[in-house]
């Protein structure tokens, strides 16, 4: 044997091998470091997207029930044009999953023309401009179905794209008929016969070059447009199922613009407007999914190489607020609404231990479902929105100031001057109202019975700016700090004026800013301005034993499987007073329910402390004797209060003195009270631990 | 373990590593690793068969040569038979394995087993042209059935190889490859598919969906760079299908760049000189032969797939040997690898004493190479 020359030869060979991929890494260099290959040119393969909406959240109450959906409908609409002669096949293959007859979609998607301004041609399935090059797309009168649940419409879509339309399927029986006379003929004639076989297998190849082309024209440019003659036009729509229940907190949300024409299987986007719809609108907004495939060819690469990033819901927004609870205040709000004819009358209801707020309402207000913008006067979250000067309701903060401070006791004398007094150094002159004028009495009567005069002497015992502090302590002239969108009227005092701004649609007016009267107009709630809910939550602070808590609306976010992603916990903000002075504020609040002006919010089973307030509203730059602001803040029972509820009407009607707040917004406030009390099933207050009827008046009650 | 295959199995289990990452990286989208656990699976066989062929005495093998030869071809007809299944087109599949690959061996221990038998008469036309023929001919005839031209070429190639070391006439494999030449255009322009991915090569802008694949693969090269978007991170695998065996390297291309691309084709010269060496330093003519053929299969496979992958040689499914995924593909590599390293231990072991001329106390039992 000649190894030298097998050697050689190997080498030879080897070398051969060697400028081989030799060659091959020149080429990777050359086409990885030094001439980059264009984009187009690799262009071919088709990149499908399908987008997949995301919902917006939903707002539930704190027992989770639904107060806002959201839920995405379809409106099926349809391009005669792309559709072409397929319209009977598609008419036929989708009217079971519409519900609609076969021939009622075949009609709506006949073709139809008609001549449009300028001689355009316009059908419903492209515009037609006159010199025929240009087609435009016009959205018109072609919707096939509307209100189509979302789910219902990828079902279509499904169905659509899996379809084989009569032309293929018939393609597919020749090819399945050619297979399958080619395997019948190599089995008669015995695969082993050569010239049998290779015959039957030309013969096959044949007919299959005939075929596959076409199926594959079909399969890719024609049923691309069948499939995209069909489309659809995604909406989501919010369902507020409760009308107008709570439909201030719950503000509502507009339809925003599609911008992107690639966006069109996605609804536009919801926007929210006004309470939480606005204030979590980036929590309520989910964000969408997409599914990308690639084709290659004929070949749809769904299975393998798909990229399927899945929509991810809105979060859920659970609010702090009890649909039962708010239905109550919406009912006796509608009731007062009626009969005192105000302007506006709003209703809060907390739970001062947590500053949870369990129902607020405001009259006039809304239908969120009807989705038109509402009017301003409609809209406005007066309870959060509207700053007024509180009057007398504001004298709570005045003398559980003094008694923290220890200026005053609740069994000390004070002289009303019979309703009229002279503030000494100014020219102010303080008058009571008829109904309440006093002489010598107890500050807790002077508290009950309202006297202005008492309440002017309680607060200017303090200097100045000690009143100040305590009025920012217990929350006012500041931010309260809700979720839900508030207006405060700024105010500043530190620069020797009083400012007030113009609150919305209300004309503040006639109030000067910082003077030499305004010490004295403070103690009883006039010279600044005080929204509901700060008000409300100063009282809740006497009833939470002196310490200011944070109102709080939303308790969590959370999935739409009810993880929850954040909980918002109570917030204490501060403790205002002490607890003594607490004790003794919540006494002489019960006293001015029991003995003093709101005798009608006083209830058979429970103990309730309170204030009422009249407040007179300016009109024309001064004080009006016609025009009220009634108040009424007061809360249960009072020995462990759970609720607190503040009822407010401006401009109740003045017929029957029904203006004062006692009047107005005291049964007001018994009626949502009573409810509330016994929906939650509140301890009765006024009986004691073994059953014993305490309170003799209430003769209607039984020990069980 | 001499030197020679240490380097080779260096060079062999990279790129089975580089294999298994780069197959979970182009599947990574399916949702579970099917293929992948499959993969390992059949390398781990291939292990199995590798050390089993590393280990057995040669003569062995030389004396099953044609029991290899009769059963390979036994297979490749019963793929032919209903009893193969079709996929893609092609009738290439028998229970789950690829007969064709296995051909490679068979075909590689026949035509030395031939050369070496009739090697002083090789150069008549007779042994030289037909008795080669009449050997190679019955397999590359049933693998260009199936049909699988990709095979059949490569096989044709390593035949000639294998002949010219052997001491065939130049004018001969001249001969055999004009008319394997001839064979190959008839078969091609009678059937449309290949005729179109020949065009696509010839006229690509013709030709947009043939020719897409290739351009699919070159831009995925091109957007790879000198580093690679890194691991995972390629887009060909969302673009083009058999991205996981044909068109593996351009995956490689595009997630770790020319470094990676340069590293395998030199991980492949690698092996190509240590089968070279091998076939240098083997004394027997049929360990030589072997040898050759061997090295010129592996070596052949892979400039073959990455000619095309790099748009240099027409669009042809041919795999890149150890890389692409496919079980038998990877055994009956491995297996090849088991039959060089046992070949180069034959080979080595007499080569150190005989050159220092130094007597080995073990000499007697090792350099047995009589048969």
């Amino acid at each position: 044997m000649d190894t030298s020359l097998s050697r050689r030869r190997m080498w030879l060979l080897s070398w051969g091998f060697g400028a081989a991929f030799a060659v091959i890494a020149g080429r990777l260099v050359f086409i990885q470091a030094i001439a980059p290959i264009e984009p187009q040119l690799a262009a071919e393969s088709t990149v499908r997207t399908f987008p997949r909406p995301a919902k917006r959240g939903a707002i539930l109450d704190a027992n989770r029930q639904p107060m806002v959906l959201s839920d995405l409908v379809v409106t099926v609409r349809a391009d005669p044009l792309k559709l072409g002669m397929f319209t009977g096949e598609v008419a036929e293959l989708i009217a079971p999953l519409l519900s609609v007859p076969a021939p009622v979609i075949a009609e709506r998607m006949r073709p139809s023309y008609y001549a449009a301004r300028e001689g355009r041609l316009v059908t419903n399935g492209g515009a037609v401009s006159t010199n025929w090059f240009t087609v435009q797309k016009v959205r018109r009168n072609n919707g096939i179905t509307t209100n189509l649940a979302y789910s219902k419409w990828l079902e279509v879509e499904e169905r659509l794209r899996k379809h084989r339309f009569s032309e293929e399927l018939s393609l597919l029986a020749a090819r399945t008929n050619a297979e399958e006379t080619y395997r019948r003929t190599v089995k008669q004639a015995g695969w082993w016969n050569l010239p049998a076989y290779l015959s039957a297998k030309k013969e096959r190849s044949t007919l299959m070059r005939q075929i596959n082309p076409r199926l594959a024209y079909l399969r890719t440019n024609s049923l691309e447009s069948r499939i995209n003659g069909l489309y659809p036009e995604v909406m989501e729509v919010r369902v507020y199922p409760n009308s107008h229940l709570a439909a201030h907190v719950l503000g509502y949300a507009t339809n925003g613009v599609v911008t992107n024409r690639m966006q069109r299987h996605l609804p536009p986007p919801l926007l929210g407007a006004q309470g939480i719809e606005q204030r979590f609108d980036a929590e309520l907004r989910g964000s969408h999914g997409v599914l990308v495939t690639h084709k290659f060819g004929e070949e749809e690469l769904v299975p393998l190489r798909s990229r399927d990033v899945p929509a991810v819901d809105g979060l859920n927004v659970r609010l702090t607020l009890d649909l039962n609870v708010q239905s109550f205040v919406e009912r006796a709000l509608d009731e007062a609404y009626a009969t005192l004819q105000p302007k506006s009358i709003s209703a809060i209801v907390i739970r001062p231990k947590s500053g949870d707020v369990l129902a607020l309402g405001n009259r006039p207000t809304y239908n969120p479902n009807l989705g038109s913008i509402p009017s301003l006067e409609a809209m406005l979250n007066r309870a959060l929105k509207v700053p007024a000067e509180p009057g007398s309701t504001f004298k709570i903060v005045t003398y559980a100031a003094a008694l923290n401070e220890g200026l005053i006791r609740p069994d000390e004398r004070i002289d009303c001057e019979h309703g009229h007094w002279n503030v000494p150094g100014t020219r102010r002159r303080i008058n009571d109202d008829q109904g309440h004028s006093m002489d010598v009495v107890t500050v807790q009567e002077a508290f009950a019975k309202s006297s202005n005069v008492g309440a002017v002497k309680v607060g200017l015992r303090m200097n100045t700016n000690t009143f100040l502090r305590y009025m920012r302590d217990f929350g006012f002239l500041a931010r309260t700090g809700i979720e839900c969108g508030e207006f405060t009227a700024s105010t500043n005092f530190a620069r020797g004026q009083l400012h007030i701004r113009r609150g919305y649609g209300e004309s503040p007016g006639g109030l000067g800013g910082w003077d030499g009267l305004t010490p004295s107009s403070l103690p009883f709630g006039y010279g600044f301005y005080a929204t509901p809910l700060q008000t409300a939550m100063a009282t809740a602070a006497i009833a939470n034993d002196g310490v200011l808590m944070r109102p709080r609306i939303v308790s969590a976010l959370e999935r739409t499987d009810g993880d929850v992603v954040t909980r918002i916990d109570p917030v204490q903000v501060r403790r205002v007073v002490k607890s003594e002075a607490a004790a003794q504020m919540v006494a002489i609040m019960r006293a001015a329910v029991e003995e003093g002006t709101g005798g009608q919010a006083a209830m058979e089973e429970y103990s309730v402390a309170g204030k009422t307030g009249t407040a007179k509203k300016v009109v024309d730059r001064k004080y009006s004797n016609t025009h009220y602001y009634a108040s009424f803040v007061g809360f249960l029972p009072a020995e462990d209060p759970e609720l607190v509820i503040m009822v407010n009407a401006d401009e109740p009607t003045t017929k029957g003195k029904s203006y004062y707040g006692g009047k107005a917004c005291a049964p007001v406030f018994h009626q949502i009270a009573t409810a509330t009390a016994s929906y939650l099933g509140l301890r009765p207050s006024l009986l004691g631990t073994n059953g014993v009827v305490l309170n003799l008046d209430s003769t209607a009650l039984v020990p069980h | 373990m001499n030197r020679i295959s240490t380097v080779l199995l260096l060079a062999v289990g990279s790129l089975l590593v580089l294999s298994l990452t780069m197959l979970a990286s182009a599947t990574m989208l399916r949702d579970n690793s099917t293929w992948v656990i499959r993969q390992a699976v059949a390398c781990g066989v291939g292990f199995v068969v590798f050390s089993l062929v590393a280990l057995v005495d040669l003569k062995w093998v030389h004396r099953f040569t044609w029991y290899v030869y009769g059963g390979t071809a036994f297979a490749l007809l019963l793929t032919l038979s209903p009893l193969g299944s079709r996929r893609l087109g092609a009738q290439r599949w028998l229970f789950g394995t690829q007969p064709s690959e296995i051909a490679k061996i068979a075909l590689v221990l026949s035509l030395a087993w031939f050369a070496a038998r009739y090697r002083h008469r090789l150069t008549s036309f007779v042994t030289g042209v037909l008795g080669f023929g009449a050997v190679a001919g019955p397999l590359l005839a049933l693998i260009l059935l199936e049909p699988d031209k990709g095979t059949t070429v490569l096989l044709g190639g390593v035949m000639l190889g294998v002949l010219l070391v052997a001491g065939g006439r130049w004018s001969h494999a001249t001969f055999l490859a004009l008319i394997g030449a001839a064979g190959m255009a008839l078969t091609i322009f009678k059937s449309g598919y290949a005729m179109d991915r020949i065009n696509a090569f010839v006229k690509p802008e013709a030709n947009r969906d043939s020719a897409a694949q290739l351009n699919q693969s070159l831009y995925a090269f091109s957007e790879g760079g000198l580093d690679g978007k890194g691991l995972g991170r390629g887009s060909l695998k969302f673009k083009v299908p058999e991205q996981h065996t044909d068109f593996i390297f351009p995956v490689i291309g595009e997630e770790l760049g020319l470094m990676a691309t340069l590293g395998v084709v030199a991980a492949f010269v690698v092996i190509l000189l240590c089968g070279a060496s091998i076939a240098h330093r083997a004394e027997d003519p049929f360990h030589v032969f072997l040898a050759a053929g061997i090295t010129f299969v592996i070596a052949g496979q892979a400039c073959f797939n990455m000619g095309v992958v790099t748009g240099l040689l027409p669009n042809k499914g041919i795999a890149l040997p150890f890389i692409s995924r496919g079980g038998t593909g990877v055994v009956v590599m491995m297996a090849l690898v088991g039959l060089l390293v046992n070949l180069s231990r034959q080979a080595v072991s007499v080569e150190p004493a005989a050159r220092r001329g130094k007597a080995n106390p073990f000499e007697d039992a090792d350099t047995d190479l009589s048969q």
